[in-house]
C-alpha cells in the first residue's frame, strides 16, 4: 500500500470519528485543487461554482465513511462528487430556463458579460456531457496543464494514443459546445 | 474562439469568505454527528439498563418452594430438666435409631421386631440420611412384618416403598 492510501486511511478515519483537526488540514490541503477543478468545469461561472463547491464539500463531509483511499485519492472521490453536483445542476438549469420563455423585449437587449456568462454555460454544459475518459484527458492537458508524456505516463499509455484521445476528446467537447 | 481557449481556464479570484464559511459548516456536520454517535451510545446503554429493570420487575417470580424439616428428636439427657418429677403425663422416652435397631434384635415379638425396625429405618433415612442403615433396618422390618404391613401405604418412605414394591415383583415371580 502506499503512502498515499495510508495517510488518507489515517485521515479518514480521524475525520470519521470527528477529529476536526484532521479534518481542517484535509480541507485546506484539498480546497484549492477542488476549487480549480470546478472552476474550470463551471466555465468559470463563479456564483455555479460556489454553488458545486458547496454542495460538493457538505456531500463530501456526510459520505467520509464510504471514501475508499484504496479505490483513489481523496482529490479524485472530491472531484467525482463535483462532476455529479455539476450534472445535476446542468439538469435543473435545462429544466428551469425551459420554464422561462424570454421575453420579446429582452431579446435585443445582449451586453458582453451576458455573451461571456452564456459561453461560460455553453462550456460547463459540454463538459458535463463529455464521457469521464475524454473529462479526464482534457483536465489534465488544460487545468493540470501537463505534457502529452505526463499523461501518457500517468495513464499507462503511448504518447500517441494520448494525442488520439485528446484529438477525439476536443472534437466531442466542440460537438457538445455547439458552434460558435 | 478555438477549443484551447474554451478550455484553458480563466485566471479567477479565490472566494475566501465562502472558503471560511464551508470549513465551519462542515466543521459543524462533524460536531452534529460526533453528538449523535455519543447520544446513540448513551441511548443504548439507557436502553439496556431500563431493559435489565424490566427484566429484573416484570419476569414471573417463582413459588418459594417451603421445605417443613422436622427437627431430629434428641433424647434428653439424664439429670435434665425434664427428668424433673413433674404432675403431668410421663413423658415417652425418645429412643435414637441405634437403639431402636438394637431394641427391635432382641425383642423376640415378630410384630414388634418388624415396628422398631421400621421406625428406625424411617429415622435413619429421615433424620440422619443414612441410606445403608435405613436399608438394613427396612430390610430387616420386612423380613418380620405381617403379610398386611408389606403392602404399599402412604405412610412409607420413598425407600420402604422401592423396597416393597421389589419384594412384590420377588414373590410374583
Amino acid at each position: 500500500m502506499t503512502d498515499r492510501v495510508w495517510r488518507e486511511r489515517g485521515l479518514r478515519d480521524a475525520v470519521a470519528a470527528g477529529d476536526d483537526a484532521a479534518w481542517r488540514a484535509w480541507y485546506e490541503a484539498e480546497y484549492a485543487p477542488l476549487e480549480a477543478y470546478v472552476l474550470w468545469r463551471c466555465g468559470s461561472l463563479r456564483d455555479l461554482a460556489d454553488d458545486v463547491l458547496q454542495d460538493t464539500w457538505l456531500t463530501a463531509v456526510r459520505r467520509i465513511r464510504r471514501f475508499d483511499p484504496a479505490a483513489g485519492s481523496f482529490h479524485g472521490w472530491l472531484c467525482g462528487i463535483a462532476g455529479n453536483v455539476i450534472r445535476n445542476h446542468q439538469r435543473s438549469r435545462r429544466r428551469r430556463s425551459a420554464r422561462q420563455e424570454p421575453l420579446n423585449g429582452e431579446l435585443g437587449r445582449v451586453d458582453a458579460g451576458a455573451i461571456d456568462r452564456e459561453r461560460s454555460e455553453r462550456i460547463a454544459a459540454a463538459l458535463a456531457q463529455l464521457p469521464e475518459r475524454y473529462e479526464t484527458v482534457l483536465r489534465m492537458k488544460y487545468l493540470e496543464r501537463r505534457t502529452v508524456a505526463e499523461i501518457a505516463n500517468e495513464c499507462g499509455e503511448t504518447e500517441k494514443a494520448i494525442e488520439s484521445l485528446l484529438s477525439r476528446a476536443r472534437s466531442a467537447f466542440r460537438e457538445a459546445y455547439g458552434d460558435d | 474562439m478555438t477549443d484551447d481557449e474554451l478550455l484553458t481556464p480563466k485566471p479567477t479570484t479565490a472566494n475566501e469568505s465562502l472558503k471560511a464559511e464551508l470549513l465551519a459548516r462542515t466543521e459543524g456536520r462533524l460536531r452534529f454527528d460526533r453528538r449523535m454517535r455519543f447520544v446513540g451510545r448513551v441511548g443504548i446503554c439507557a436502553f439496556c439498563f431500563v431493559a435489565g429493570l424490566g427484566v429484573a420487575f416484570l419476569r414471573p417470580v417463582p413459588e418459594p418452594t417451603i421445605l417443613y424439616v422436622q427437627a431430629p428428636p434428641v433424647a434428653d439427657a439424664p439429670g435434665s430438666r425434664s427428668d424433673a418429677p413433674t404432675n403431668g403425663p410421663v413423658p415417652r422416652v425418645v429412643l435414637s435409631p441405634a437403639e431402636l435397631e438394637l431394641e427391635a434384635e432382641k425383642t423376640p415379638v415378630k410384630a414388634e421386631s418388624a415396628r422398631r425396625f421400621r421406625e428406625a429405618g424411617d429415622l435413619y433415612l429421615s433424620y440422619y440420611a443414612d441410606y445403608k442403615a435405613a436399608l438394613r433396618c427396612y430390610r430387616n422390618f420386612l423380613d418380620d412384618a405381617d403379610p398386611a404391613d408389606l403392602r404399599i401405604t402412604p405412610d412409607d418412605t420413598w425407600l420402604l416403598t422401592s423396597l416393597k414394591r421389589a419384594r412384590e415383583q420377588e414373590s410374583a415371580q
